[in-house]
């Protein structure tokens, strides 16, 4: 707009896009598709779909699922919307998973993070449980807790409840504490399952029981597990703050950057500023501070951060609670296109 | 790790491979994909409430299904996408005009409900503002202003859009920007950055 000062001229285009970038339109494809008579797709360009990177894009695009299911397991347990989220023959769907991030993230102590891929959705708790305890996450801060080798699916249990049969590595019974794991690391990869099982399976906090090899057991890890276990409180396992787009390794093309994410309790305002993935010391490129709104136990964040000035190269983006040493970060590309 | 280079319009988000040979069914789910949010958030813009967006762009969405064979192309069809959310969003307008003047006549109705400011998070009362100051601007200046503010499209491709010269939707552009900066001055002023 010729006429304007560009700088005058980016703060209202800034002021439109992020009161209404901060909405999420739900879902409608099913409605779209019952109207047009279109059945849901199976995907055919498999190799680009299976890329990490595409993958982690592809959620980043799918826009209403993605969201959808970012909030669906959220505490406390809501009469579910989501049931209806997903009618049956949709090719895929977003899968929540929760993995351990490093001590650093969280004032010193390990906490669960989630992110989010891609499953197939015949059977979304076991492809998430499965991930949760073999498979590596797409972020390099985060890690599995579990034993090389561990594996898990899941079935529900009287419709109310949620049964997780992990299979010990080879020479292994995955009953007691292995050698060299802490009583709090431990802990905490029971819960990497109980919260995955439970987020995918979008019903609420249900109680998730344990089985190794499809036996009862009294310990898993060497944590008592007897019965059936509900999830910790949010505050003592989750990490404060979870970004939960861009995804790691997201390339943006554009003038903007949309950042999303969640913490938990009363973590404040959030600072959310881009660095170079080079000079992750170095003063921020971009920063802006925003002020999480409330939930029952988590609340969302998001903010668009202006990159056109950015040359095209590799960055973190870092979400940092301002007043406490809790982040969480994702490393993304600017490429653009000419 | 292992990336794949992507762009496109707005934000970067859109990240599809234009194979010629889609049908209609894959191009209704790659365009969904990559542009539900942002069309949903351009009709919100010009209606005013998110509900209505999403109606008015489910609508549209169904209907680049229906003219797939005329369009078959990916961009083709995001053009019509665009113009399509922005006619139907117009109607919409039209269509309340008709029934709040009725309304008026009626004068029985009960004021459509609105949410108590108890009920709005600070977010909300934002972008309650923002609504609502585009809402005031002659509906000429507040496509112009959503399209090139919002959608970040260039001139030519507004007034294309519009059917308009490209010195109109300029002038739109700024009158639309002015009176904005003007009713949002306090929101801009307080801005985090």
């Amino acid at each position: 707009m010729s006429d304007l000062g560009p700088r005058r001229d980016d703060a209202l285009r800034q002021l439109i896009v992020d009161n209404v970038d901060s909405l999420e339109p739900a879902d409608r494809l099913a409605r779209i598709r019952a109207r047009t008579g279109t059945a849901a797709r199976r995907r055919r360009r498999r190799t680009w779909l299976l890329a990490p990177a595409a993958i982690a894009a592809t959620l980043a695009l799918a826009a209403g699922t993605t969201y959808l299911l970012a909030s669906r397991d959220d505490p406390p347990p809501v009469a579910s919307p989501h049931a209806v989220a997903q009618p049956p023959g949709i090719p895929w769907r977003a899968l929540p998973v929760y993995y351990a991030g490093s001590p650093a993230q969280a004032g010193g102590e390990a906490r669960l993070f989630r992110e989010f891929r891609r499953g197939n959705g015949s059977d979304v708790v076991s492809e998430a449980v499965q991930a949760a305890v073999g498979e590596r996450p797409q972020d390099p801060d985060y890690r599995t807790l579990w034993p090389a080798g561990t594996t898990a699916s899941a079935r529900v249990w009287d419709g109310e409840s949620l049964r997780v049969v992990l299979g010990p590595p080879a020479g292994t019974r995955l009953q007691e504490r292995p050698a060299g794991m802490t009583a709090r690391a431990a802990r905490l990869a029971v819960q990497q399952v109980v919260y995955t099982a439970q987020a995918a399976h979008g019903k609420g906090r249900v109680p998730v029981r344990l089985l190794v090899d499809g036996a009862e057991v009294e310990r898993v890890l060497g944590v008592p597990a007897a019965e059936p276990l509900l999830n910790d409180p949010a505050a003592e396992v989750v990490s404060p703050v979870n970004v939960t787009t861009p995804e790691h390794g997201f390339v943006a093309g554009g003038t903007k950057l949309h950042v999303t994410g969640r913490t938990t309790e009363a973590v404040g305002a959030v600072v959310v500023e881009i660095v170079p993935a080079s000079e992750p010391d170095r003063k921020p490129l971009v920063a802006r501070r925003v002020a999480p709104t409330a939930g029952d136990g988590f609340g969302t964040f998001s903010a668009t951060l202006a990159v056109r000035d950015l040359p095209d190269g590799d960055y973190t983006v870092r979400a940092v609670a301002a007043r406490r040493p809790y982040e969480d970060s994702k490393q993304f590309s600017i490429r653009r296109a000419r | 790790m292992s990336r794949a280079p992507r762009d496109g319009p707005r934000d970067g988000q859109s990240e599809v491979p234009p194979p010629s040979s889609w049908g209609a069914d894959a191009a209704l789910e790659e365009l969904y994909a990559a542009h539900w949010r942002s069309l949903v958030r351009l009709s919100t813009l010009l209606v005013g409430d998110p509900g209505t967006a999403e109606e008015v762009t489910q609508d549209a969405f169904v209907a680049m299904h229906g003219r797939w064979s005329r369009l078959r192309e990916p961009d083709k069809a995001l053009a019509y996408l665009r113009q399509s959310v922005v006619n139907r969003s117009r109607s919409v307008l039209r269509h309340r005009v008709v029934v709040d003047r009725q309304a008026r006549r009626d004068a029985a109705r009960p004021a459509p409900a609105a949410p108590g400011p108890e009920d709005l998070t600070l977010l909300d009362e934002r972008r309650a503002q923002v609504l609502a100051a585009l809402a005031r601007l002659p509906r000429r200046q507040r496509e112009v202003v959503s399209l090139r503010y919002y959608l970040d499209l260039p001139v030519a491709e507004v007034a294309d859009l519009l059917g308009l010269a490209p010195g109109t939707v300029k002038s739109h552009a700024s009158r639309g920007a002015a009176a904005l900066r003007d009713s949002l001055a306090e929101l801009m002023e307080h801005r985090d950055e």
